[in-house]
């Protein structure tokens, strides 16, 4: 797989490559209704996690997630992966890592986290009661 | 303010053909898909690497990165419609195609 960490032909710094994620990542989750953490402690270890992942496997690949070695799983963790899974985000107002927050969140630390398996009881659970 | 500037002869592209192109500073894709010309956004939303080297399939192209997918009619990008790349618009005049760029005077 090809990666596009590579600029003119120099490895770019981590820093520097933490900056890029985060101007090209703004772009994307703000038109879904998200922004990054207010925690920047929180943001700056996830996007230096990622620059390393993406450093061994050639892309920036969620650090909270497993990868099967399947590209339709795999790229679908790719950050940010809001557009994927987000109607589990939009219930829980964060991504799994906490990266990115709901733009309505001040308080990261209010938000609790709902399991996969919960999710769905609840949706289940709201088509029963509707009449 | 737009104008329309001449991307490639007409038979330059063979229907289901792609084409990346520059157009007054834009980088274009110029696909040709049953007959009609598209013209989109070359740079992906993600993390922009180009679309000319992603796959098409009808009206949809999958990025060669991550596999980011979007109609090339509208620009949408199908698992969030928020998410758009730049369509522009196109027309075949005299066996010629031409491309309407936003913001540029010719
Ligand atoms: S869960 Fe958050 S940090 Fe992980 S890939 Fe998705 S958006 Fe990025
Ligand atoms: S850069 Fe296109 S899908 Fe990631």
């Amino acid at each position: 797989m090809r990666s596009y960490w590579v600029c003119d032909g120099e490895k770019m710094d981590t820093g520097k490559r933490k900056e890029q994620l985060k101007v090209m990542y703004q772009r994307v989750v703000d038109p879904l209704g998200y922004k990054f953490s207010p925690d920047e402690e929180i943001v700056d270890f996830l996007l230096e996690q990622e620059v390393q992942l993406e450093k061994e496997k050639g892309n920036p690949f969620c650090p909270c997630q497993g990868l099967t070695g399947e590209r339709d799983h795999d790229m679908k963790l790719v950050c940010p992966c809001i557009p994927f899974h987000r109607e589990h985000y939009d219930a829980m107002k964060r991504c799994w890592c906490g990266l990115f927050v709901h733009k309505s969140v001040d308080d990261p630390y209010e938000l609790q986290q709902i399991s996969l398996k919960d999710l769905e009881e609840s949706k289940n659970k709201k088509k029963k009661e509707r009449p | 303010m737009s104008s329309w500037f001449y991307a490639i002869g007409e038979n330059e592209l063979i229907d289901g053909g792609k084409m990346p192109l520059s157009l007054e500073g834009n980088k274009i894709l110029l696909i040709r898909q049953e007959g009609v010309f598209y013209a989109i956004s070359n740079k992906c939303p993600h993390m922009g690497c180009p679309l000319s080297r992603g796959i098409l399939d009808g009206h949809v192209i999958k990025c060669p990165c991550h596999d980011w997918q979007f109609d090339i009619r509208d620009g949408e990008f199908l698992s969030a419609r928020e998410i758009k790349i730049p369509v522009f618009g196109t027309k075949v005049s005299d066996g010629r195609v031409f491309v309407k760029i936003y913001g540029a005077v010719q």
